[in-house]
């Protein structure tokens, strides 16, 4: 498990602002899986 | 959340679609684990295939590939949870991940991808192709594009995804439909 910060938090300029809200919403806490399913 | 598919599980080096090698197709899951536990992604993966059936080839192999001691013991006591329940034999396989290679950028988001309005006005966000596979938003409507997700769901989070009018109105008709 590992921690990242938000990536995308500088990105609240009007220009930016109508990229995807749920993208601009970083989780603070990250772990990351990997699975073949077939 | 966000998602990327790869190739993991073998040696060979650089791997392609073309060209796996011994390695196997796999999905990688970013989550956000105060939301989420690994336990319920294996529940997941336990339902998304059959686990008493011999892969016909490495490429289509199904494994955990775990990334650190404590997603390897979990995988284990599932996998022992699962055969204790089965009559069948679970034979999928648990292992180390080693090296994930990530997929040509064809194959991320495959199902937006056909998708024309969807795509483009993700692809507007996003021109760059890694920008596009590390979105959530790509990554939801990659879900609903591909029929899974309830109306609920999108009612949800449809003005969080970054879609125009027309674009909601879409997603909206494949998910009711």
């Amino acid at each position: 498990m590992f921690t990242r910060s938000a990536p995308t938090a500088r990105l609240t300029g009007s220009a930016e602002s109508k990229l995807p809200m749920i993208d601009l919403a970083a989780p603070q806490t990250v772990e990351t899986a990997t699975f073949a399913t077939g | 959340m966000r998602t990327r598919v790869g190739y993991a599980g073998g040696t060979t080096a650089d791997p392609t679609y073309r060209s796996i090698g011994d390695h196997a197709e796999v999905l990688q899951v970013d989550f956000d684990s105060a939301q989420v536990s690994y336990e319920d992604l294996l529940q997941v993966f336990w339902a998304e295939h059959d686990p008493s059936q011999r892969p016909y080839s490495t490429q289509y192999k199904a494994m955990v590939l775990a990334h650190d001691d404590a997603q390897y013991e979990a995988a284990l006591r599932s996998r022992q949870a699962l055969a204790a329940r089965s009559s069948s034999p679970v034979l999928t396989d648990i292992t180390r991940l080693q090296r994930f290679h990530v997929a040509e950028d064809y194959h991320q988001k495959y199902a937006l991808r056909r998708d024309a309005l969807l795509s483009a006005e993700m692809h507007a966000h996003y021109p760059d192709e890694t920008q596009f596979r590390e979105s959530t938003a790509a990554a939801r409507l990659n879900g609903y594009a591909y029929g899974l997700g309830s109306v609920l769901q999108l009612e949800r989070e449809i003005h969080s995804l970054g879609l125009s009018r027309r674009g909601e109105s879409h997603l909206q008709s494949l998910v009711h439909r």
